[in-house]
């Protein structure tokens, strides 16, 4: 995984974790999280990291250990796809 | 979620939606037409309550199970888990009251006593239901994704606690003053004081429930919350009215419990589906 845009890369998340915590609770979570890490426009690998890091336990009261390691696995594809895609 | 199990899901909605008809029907029926051909020779009285004390039951003890099997999808010492071991005892223990209540009127023909044995059962089981709700409330809120503010969440619960409290006094201190003995007196004072105490949490979360629109917690949260309401309901027009409203809104209250047990057992399969499928 490289660094990839903020915009692009929330919504690869976003579309991920809206089936699970619904589009809103989704958006404003992971910008929450976007801006308490401090996110810059670009993105870089261990950025990402970090906000996958934290989404992983959160996402886990909700729905689960094997359902968040799932989504985040799912994420993680997502965001790789896109690395490749350019 | 896989095609398959959201065609599950559906399924299940549906089962759910028609057992909520079917019981709706049932006891609107004898509410508005206890004196039809129906309701004097097949739906007797007896045989009304036996449907109502399975349709009852049985949700619960769907519920307690499923809500049993989703503890171990948490981490061992999570708050989460803890509140999900709290809802499972919940529905276990009205459960088990319920089937008390039930072997009570079937095997000696009787109401059961106030109190019965069944009343400091369903009374754990109110204290494991206002547990798990604010642990679950407590973990929601320390899981860091947008479930309100501290302020939004302090305000639902002191704002519904203090209505509560103005409304509940006024109607429970004579009865908790009153000369009838101090055991019945616990059970006509406890169960209206804990279902208003049940509906503070319940507000509180329907509020960070109303986030996840679009969600499967959204479900989740609707079915098990929607559950609640329908049985404090029943709770409170059972304790709220004179005996012979009581005879004549029997089915009412019966209705409010079936579908209240109904919604809160199906909530927790949707849980343990989000959790699993």
């Amino acid at each position: 995984m490289t660094s990839l845009g903020r915009e692009r890369l929330l919504a690869i998340i976003v579309r991920e974790l809206s089936p699970l915590v619904g589009p809103m609770m989704a958006q404003a979570s992971v910008n929450g999280m976007c801006a308490k890490l401090g996110l810059a426009p670009q993105v870089d690998a261990p950025q990402i990291e970090a906000l996958l890091s934290a989404i992983e336990p959160g996402l886990n009261v909700f729905v689960g250990r094997t359902k968040a390691r799932d989504a985040i696995t799912k994420i993680r594809r997502g965001l790789d796809a896109a690395a490749e895609g350019g | 979620m896989t095609d398959q199990a959201d065609i599950a899901r559906r399924r299940r909605a549906i089962v759910v939606l028609l057992l909520a008809g079917a019981v709706t029907a049932l006891f609107l029926g004898q509410l508005w037409a206890s004196k039809s051909w129906l309701y004097e020779r097949v739906l007797t009285a007896r045989t009304v309550r036996a449907i109502g004390s399975i349709a009852k039951a049985a949700p619960l003890y769907v519920g307690a199970v499923y809500a049993a099997r989703c503890v171990s999808q948490y981490d061992a010492g999570t708050t989460v888990r803890r509140a999900w071991i709290a809802m499972s005892a919940w529905l276990g223990c009205f459960a088990i009251g319920q089937t008390i209540l039930a072997a009570h009127f079937f095997g000696s023909g009787r109401e059961p006593p106030i109190p019965s044995i069944a009343d400091p059962i369903y009374f754990i089981g109110y204290l494991c239901l206002i547990a798990g709700l604010v642990m679950i409330i407590g973990a929601y809120r320390a899981s860091g994704f947008s479930v309100g503010r501290l302020r939004e969440v302090v305000a639902i619960g002191l704002v519904s606690a203090a209505i509560f409290a103005a409304v509940g006094a006024p109607m429970l201190l004579p009865v908790a003053r009153s000369h009838t003995p101090i055991a019945e007196r616990i059970v006509n004072v406890g169960y209206p004081l804990l279902d208003l105490v049940v509906l503070v949490p319940t507000l509180v979360l329907l509020r960070i429930a109303a986030r996840f629109q679009g969600g499967s917690v959204f479900r989740v949260w609707t079915a098990i919350l929607l559950g609640i309401v329908f049985f404090t309901g029943g709770d409170i027009l059972f304790a709220d009215v004179s005996p012979e409203a009581q005879a004549r809104l029997g089915p009412l209250v019966d209705l409010f419990f079936a579908l209240g047990f109904l919604f809160s057992g199906y909530g927790a399969r949707l849980q343990h589906s989000l959790l699993t499928e």
